[in-house]
């Protein structure tokens, strides 16, 4: 019996030798799994012609006046407009200072001068104005929004006076700045600029007269053409950006995204890790992002912000089209901005359509971090594919069609051309019109009816009171 | 070689001690080198895991100017790189700068397209859930430790640096370290064994030589020794093994005495002795056993087939018995053998052998029939004369032959002859008797032959004649005197002469003669031309009452105790007799005496 637990036991060793040699020969340091993608490509929405190297791009006025000795031309985004927002980026503004100008001193800038008038459509706050110059120095606390900013001057050793507007102040904030060959700069804005504008300050009779400027008041001209403006009517292709993508982009772990319907056609995608949301609404091609686990709320100045947004955007091309900075809000619930940027065609402003909301607008909240993002999966990817010859309003038509709401040029703000969307079987129609901006903010769209004679007003009705 | 061969030579103590220990050399080896493995590579880990901490701590501080919130631009990635480019970094080290949403804004320059993409494994880090996170992950062969640590501005995560550092290097150490190891370990191993062995060997090798040792006292050789090396338990084992040695032999010389002994006793036992074992078969046996048998007994060989068949034993036997056996040899010869069985018994009763004691007893036999014979022959020759002169005197007294005076005295005269037969016959027996015990006072003294002889042939001449037979007497003259008693000399001669006259025709013719031999002795002879004696008699012949024809001895008044009374006398005084005889032609006896004085006789 012994004798066999012996040879057993010396079998169980042998065994067990050979057993553990096998083991350790075979055996090897524990490693985590590496099936799992450490890397996922971020999928690129928009092209890359769209992308805005720096705020200033992004925060360019959409349009500039050059105003030649009584000559009116407008530059609408474009490759001179582009180079006017350049030279004018890199003027250090000097010398600041508050000054209220006479009548005369306007009627003269106006009639008599050379000068650069670069107009926002809104009202900016002077933080992303600060952004919009390269230099260091500060514009005064008291001005909150600039509207204008109105470059003119002999150009004397390319020194020019630069008039910071603000509509709503009424004041206007004067700078010296240096502009690099600012004459030969202004000769090119000369040819690059449309046709000759007609300016209307008060009826519907062209010019500005000194007496007319009352004063201490900052004047708005209204630049109509005197005859039909021809512009193209566009048709593009509507393209949808997937929701998938829009997962891949705005979470950091795609995978671990929970997707939830809200209620009919609409869902929400949650990160539990991150608390970031993304809300879909099918049926109007429209989402929210929203990130609240950024740690502060604290806002940054505004070209931080704006910096924060444009890097965002960046990394997926969000940046669908040429987009504008329109308007900033401040959310008065929490202290953070709301950046809306504006779509741009062809250099005009894009409205609507009315079916598919924030199609034209792209909404951005951000402090350290993009907090919010709203905007639209449609959009066109390409540059336009149908031209159709179309006409804008001549001056005449807008002051008829005024006349026959009863309105009068006091009650506008701005008219200034831009495009009306429609969809029509996935593809995006604009039609060029004259956006109207009531005093009251409301907002009416000209344009030549369908018959080709007389105009016909779309979009809000043109309901000043 | 075969496999049974391997498993024999592998199946010795030496080998299986060599095994046993290598074995364990080899597991204890390898339970150490896995404890240490672990650990080093545990130290090696964690200061592999410090190292990149220290990279990416220091990268950290650099980097995080440049990721402040809010700043980001083409610039500042162009910047962080330069950075990458310009800061000590190990080169094999892959380094990822993540922004905060976990996008790769830099790499070295290695892995330029994963920028702009999203590194998911860096989101704990980015929540700030982990502190730093560490992987270890296989690609492409190799193990890569993934190490990501936090860039921090302003207590705020604003990005991670990923970096991704080969650890061949690491474990190339190890396996270093781990060939080593292996060496030390196959080297002990072989000095293990080597060392086994000639432990083994000093184990062993006493062990094989106390085997052999046995195995040459198995075949019984005694002589040798085994030599004691040390005074160790295998030392002791040997000496103690001497001892035992040394004892067996002792022993088995004493038991060899024994047994020679035995033999001996058995060899020249008169008796013959077979030993069986329970079942019958003979392990023991002596050659008289075979020459009372008159076979060849083998060893094994059933005591049934040795015994004559009319004669089985039934085993096993519990008591001694007795047989006689009766063993026809060739010419009438006959062997009578006793043989006595006794059952060798254990102290339990229990039989476990046999033995056989074989006597002959033909002799005895012989001799109780002669005395037997001799009874019946004497109380025969003494009733027939009895019965006769009974008969006679009956005769006498009933029948009227007082009447007749001349059948009377015939028949006073026949009565006469049967009493004075009776007479002789008793004389006879008594002289036989006499000489048997050897109570005859014989007068010896020195005798000149030839006076006796002529003396002997003087009285017989007159019976010849009356029987018309020749008679002659030839007798040397040199012959030297006897040393005897006259008259039993004469007895001797007159048994012998009456013999030739009695079986001898008329017209035969007796001798007498006598002749000096060169021994010293004169030897008479008596021949006749008689009728002879049949050779198968002649043996017999000096026997009592023996007679070849009994009613024809009768008739002539023998009663056959002559020729025995003869052969007492020559035998009584140092002589032989014999007789020669041929049936139908004549017989002759001769007897010799021995003469006085030898040495005037010699030639
Ligand atoms: N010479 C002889 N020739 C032939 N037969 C003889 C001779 N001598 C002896 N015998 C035989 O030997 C036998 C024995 O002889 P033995 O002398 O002993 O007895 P017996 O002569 O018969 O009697 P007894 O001599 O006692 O009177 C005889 O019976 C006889 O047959
Ligand atoms: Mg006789």
């Amino acid at each position: 019996m012994i004798e066999h637990m012996k040879s057993l036991a010396l079998v169980f060793l042998v065994t067990a030798s050979i057993i553990q040699t096998l083991l350790l020969w075979y055996s090897s340091p524990s490693y985590q799994d590496n099936r799992i993608t450490a890397f996922e490509d971020i999928p690129q929405i928009g092209h890359k012609d769209f992308k805005k190297h720096e705020i200033h791009e992004l925060a360019a006025p959409p349009e500039i006046l050059v105003h030649s000795k009584g000559k009116h031309q407008r530059i609408l985004p474009s490759e001179a407009h582009q180079t006017l927002v350049e030279k004018l980026h890199h003027a250090q503004l000097e010398n600041l200072n508050e000054i209220t100008p006479s009548s005369a001193r306007w009627e003269r800038l106006i009639n008599k001068e050379s000068g650069l008038e670069f107009r926002f459509h809104h009202e900016l706050p002077t933080g992303v104005i600060k952004g919009f110059f390269k230099g260091k120095e500060t514009i005064p606390e008291e001005i909150e929004n600039i509207n204008r900013i109105w470059v003119f001057g002999e150009g004397d050793q390319n020194r020019v006076t630069i008039w910071l507007i603000s509509d709503r102040t009424q004041t206007v904030t004067q700078a010296t700045a240096l502009i690099q060959d600012y004459k030969s700069l202004l000769n090119s804005a000369k040819q690059a600029g449309s046709t000759a504008l007609l300016p209307f300050y008060k009826g519907e009779k062209p010019g500005l007269k000194k007496e007319d400027i009352t004063e201490e008041t900052i004047p708005r001209i209204t630049y109509l053409p005197k005859k039909r403006l021809k512009v193209p009517h566009l048709t593009y292709k509507l393209e949808q950006i997937k929701v998938e993508h829009m997962k891949m982009i705005l979470f950091r772990n795609p995978n671990y995204v929970k997707k939830t319907e809200l209620s009919d056609q609409s869902f929400i995608y949650t990160e539990l890790e991150s608390l970031r949301n993304l809300r879909y609404d099918e049926k109007k091609k429209n989402m929210i992002y929203k990130n609240t686990g950024t740690e502060s709320e604290t806002s940054l100045p505004h070209v931080k912000e704006l910096n924060t947004i444009n890097a965002f955007m960046d990394r997926h091309n969000g940046w669908t089209g040429n987009y504008l900075l329109q308007s900033v809000e401040q959310d008065k619930n929490n202290n953070l901005n709301n950046y809306r940027f504006q779509l741009y065609v062809e250099g005009m402003p894009v409205f609507g359509p009315d079916n598919l909301p924030g199609f034209d607008t792209i909404r951005l909240v951000a402090s350290q971090r993009v907090t919010e993002y709203e905007r639209s999966l449609f959009f066109s990817p390409s540059r336009s594919e149908i031209k159709k010859p179309d006409y804008l309003p001549s001056a005449e038509e807008v002051f008829d069609s005024l006349k026959k709401q009863n309105l009068n040029l006091s009650d506008i703000q701005q008219i200034y051309p831009g495009y009306q969307a429609a969809t029509e079987k996935k593809q995006l129609k604009l039609k060029p019109v004259w956006v109207v901006i009531f005093d009251n903010e409301k907002q009416g769209f000209l344009e030549i009816s369908d018959t080709g004679r007389g105009t016909q007003w779309t979009g809000a009705k043109p309901n000043p009171s | 070689m075969n496999p049974v061969k391997w498993f024999k030579v592998f199946n010795s103590v030496q080998w299986k001690m060599v095994i046993i220990y290598v074995l364990l050399l080899l597991i204890a080896m390898q339970l150490i080198g896995v404890y240490f493995f672990q650990k080093l590579e545990d130290t090696f880990y964690a200061s592999f895991e410090n190292d990149l901490k220290k990279q990416a701590k220091t990268l950290q501080e650099v980097v995080k100017y440049n990721m402040a919130p809010g700043t980001e631009s083409d610039k500042q990635k162009r910047e962080i790189d330069e950075i990458l480019e310009k800061f000590p970094l190990d080169k094999s080290n892959t380094v990822q700068i993540i922004d905060h949403e976990s996008i790769v804004i830099a790499t070295t320059n290695s892995e330029n397209s994963r920028k702009g993409q999203k590194n998911i494994r860096v989101n704990n880090v980015l929540q700030g859930n982990k502190e730093s996170i560490t992987e270890v992950i296989q690609k492409a062969g190799n193990r890569y430790m993934l190490y990501t640590y936090p860039i921090k501005h302003d207590g705020e995560i604003i990005g991670a640096i990923h970096m991704e550092a080969p650890m061949q290097e690491m474990y190339r150490t190890i396996r270093d370290i781990n060939k080593i190891l292996i060496k030390v370990t196959v080297a002990s191993m072989v000095g293990a064994s080597f060392l086994m062995i000639i432990l083994a060997r000093t184990i062993t090798n006493p062990i094989k030589e106390i085997t052999e040792q046995a195995t040459i006292m198995a075949e019984g050789n005694f002589d040798r020794k085994v030599t004691v090396k040390s005074d160790d338990e295998i030392g002791k084992l040997a000496s103690s093994f001497n001892h035992l040695a040394q004892h067996l032999r002792n022993a088995l010389s004493q038991n060899e005495a024994e047994k020679g002994r035995l033999q001996s006793v058995l060899t020249n036992m008169s008796d013959g002795v077979i030993a069986t074992d329970r079942k019958g078969r003979v392990i023991v046996f002596n050659r008289r056993a075979e020459e009372m048998l008159n076979k060849t007994i083998h060893h094994k060989e059933d005591i049934n087939d040795i015994l004559p068949r009319s004669h089985p034993i039934i085993l096993p036997l519990t008591e001694e018995r007795e047989t006689f056996v009766e063993l026809d040899l060739e010419d009438d010869a006959f062997t009578i053998i006793k043989i006595t069985f006794t059952p060798v018994l254990r102290a339990s009763r229990e039989t476990i052998g046999l033995i056989l004691v074989l006597q002959d007893v033909t002799e005895e036999e012989k001799l109780d029939r002669q005395r037997k014979e001799f009874v019946a022959n004497v109380s025969h020759e003494l009733r027939t004369p009895l019965t006769t002169i009974k008969s006679y005197l009956e005769a006498l007294d009933e029948g009227g032959a007082m009447e007749e005076p001349e059948l009377a005295s015939r028949f006073l005269q026949v009565t006469r002859q049967e009493a004075e037969r009776m007479t002789r016959l008793i004389h006879d027996l008594l002289q036989l008797s006499r000489l048997d015990a050897k109570n005859v006072q014989f007068h010896k003294q020195a005798l000149q032959p030839k006076e006796i002889l002529q003396n002997a042939g003087d009285r017989f001449a007159f019976q010849c004649r009356q029987k018309g037979i020749r008679f002659q007497l030839s007798i040397e003259d040199n012959l030297s005197r006897i040393y005897a008693d006259r008259d039993q000399i004469h007895q001797l001669l007159d048994n012998l002469l009456s013999n030739a006259v009695k079986y001898t025709p008329e017209g035969g013719c007796v001798t007498l003669s006598a002749q000096q031999k060169r021994d010293g002795f004169v030897e008479v002879a008596v021949s006749d031309t008689g009728i002879g004696i049949p050779k198968k008699d002649l043996e017999r012949i000096f026997e009592r009452f023996y007679r070849v024809d009994k009613a024809r001895s009768r008739l002539m008044g023998g009663t056959g105790l002559g020729l025995s009374i003869a052969k007492e006398i020559a035998e009584a005084h140092g002589g032989s007799i014999h007789m020669e005889s041929e049936l139908e032609k004549g017989t002759t006896v001769r007897f010799t005496l021995p003469s006085c004085e030898p040495e005037v006789n010699q030639p």
